[in-house]
């Protein structure tokens, strides 16, 4: 017949193992998880931007609606005014085995080999908003590029 | 001999203590020279210089000047037939100064299982466009650090 074990004896077990399981996971550092955003420049307005109309003046428009553009480049059709945004996404998962051999009681074989056991996961995702203005030779806008895939980058 | 117990309170806190530990790290980098808004304010279309730019606001950290070199090389790129006569016609724009301020916000949790890395970089930046007689042709302003 099973002997049943008093409720806060079966706690204190539960908690004993999650903190022998903490320490031997984090302690040494072998399981990490690591999230990093990183942004760059300054956000396209997509409504200002969806705001210009092709044929229609001109260069101190566009600079009043999108402000200093991050490129300027001479065409023999007039010249291109480059605006960027970027963005970067990384979700990253690492074991690193090698950190808890200080821990176990193995031979030095098993030792060597558990060192250089690694294992990552990592998931990037980097886009950028972009919007590219062609200015022909008599000021009016004659093309307009735009596209916004920062707002829809995955977070993991 | 009895053992004495372990509060489980105490335990949970321990291991929670040791999964804080860690550091915090929070900055800010600026890289430039601040642009006064007055400044900008003060630069008129059409009639201000290159030369009166220069003054109110210094040497700009970049200039970029229609290359006739590219321009021919772009126009012959698109050409198919044998003979191309090119006939440079004065560009748009004859220079664009460009000032920039720029501002690196970093945030980072570093814990022993969890790693939090945040970093945002922005700029006033100022776009200044000549015709070519030295006039201001456009400008383009964006204070990117409001």
């Amino acid at each position: 017949m099973p002997i049943e074990r008093p409720p806060l004896s079966r706690l204190r077990g539960a908690l004993g193992l999650a903190l022998l399981a903490s320490v031997l996971a984090a302690g040494p550092g072998c399981l990490n998880v690591t999230l990093a955003r990183a942004r760059r420049g300054d956000d396209i307005d997509a409504g200002a931007v969806r705001a210009l109309q092709t044929g229609r003046p001109g260069l101190q428009d566009v600079l009043d609606s999108l402000g200093a553009p991050l490129e300027v480049h001479a065409h023999p059709d007039g010249m291109i005014l480059v605006y960027r945004y970027r963005a970067r996404n990384t979700f990253r998962f690492g074991i690193e085995a090698g950190a808890s051999v200080q821990f176990l009681d193995v031979t030095r074989v098993v030792s060597s080999i558990l060192e250089n056991l690694r294992f990552t996961l990592e998931r990037i995702h980097a886009d950028e908003d972009r919007a590219v203005i062609l200015i022909g030779r008599d000021g009016l806008v004659k093309g307009i590029g735009f596209r916004d895939p920062t707002k829809d980058l995955p977070l993991f | 001999m009895r053992k004495t117990p372990i509060s489980p309170l105490l335990a949970l806190s321990s291991a929670a203590l040791a999964l804080l530990a860690g550091c915090i790290s929070i900055g800010r980098t600026f890289d430039g020279n601040p642009i006064p808004r007055e400044a900008v304010e003060s630069i008129v279309k059409g009639k201000t210089t290159r030369a009166e730019v220069l003054e109110i606001l210094g040497s700009p950290k970049a200039v970029e000047s229609a290359n006739i070199t590219n321009l021919a090389e772009e126009a012959v790129s698109r050409y198919a037939g044998e003979e191309l006569v090119l006939k440079i016609d004065p560009a748009l724009f004859n220079d664009v100064y460009i000032y920039e301020q720029t501002r690196t916000k970093h945030f980072v949790l570093a814990l022993i299982l969890f790693n939090y890395y945040y970093s945002e970089e922005e700029a006033d930046r100022l776009a200044v466009f000549f015709d070519k007689e030295g006039k201001v042709l456009g400008v383009g302003w964006t204070p990117g650090l409001d």
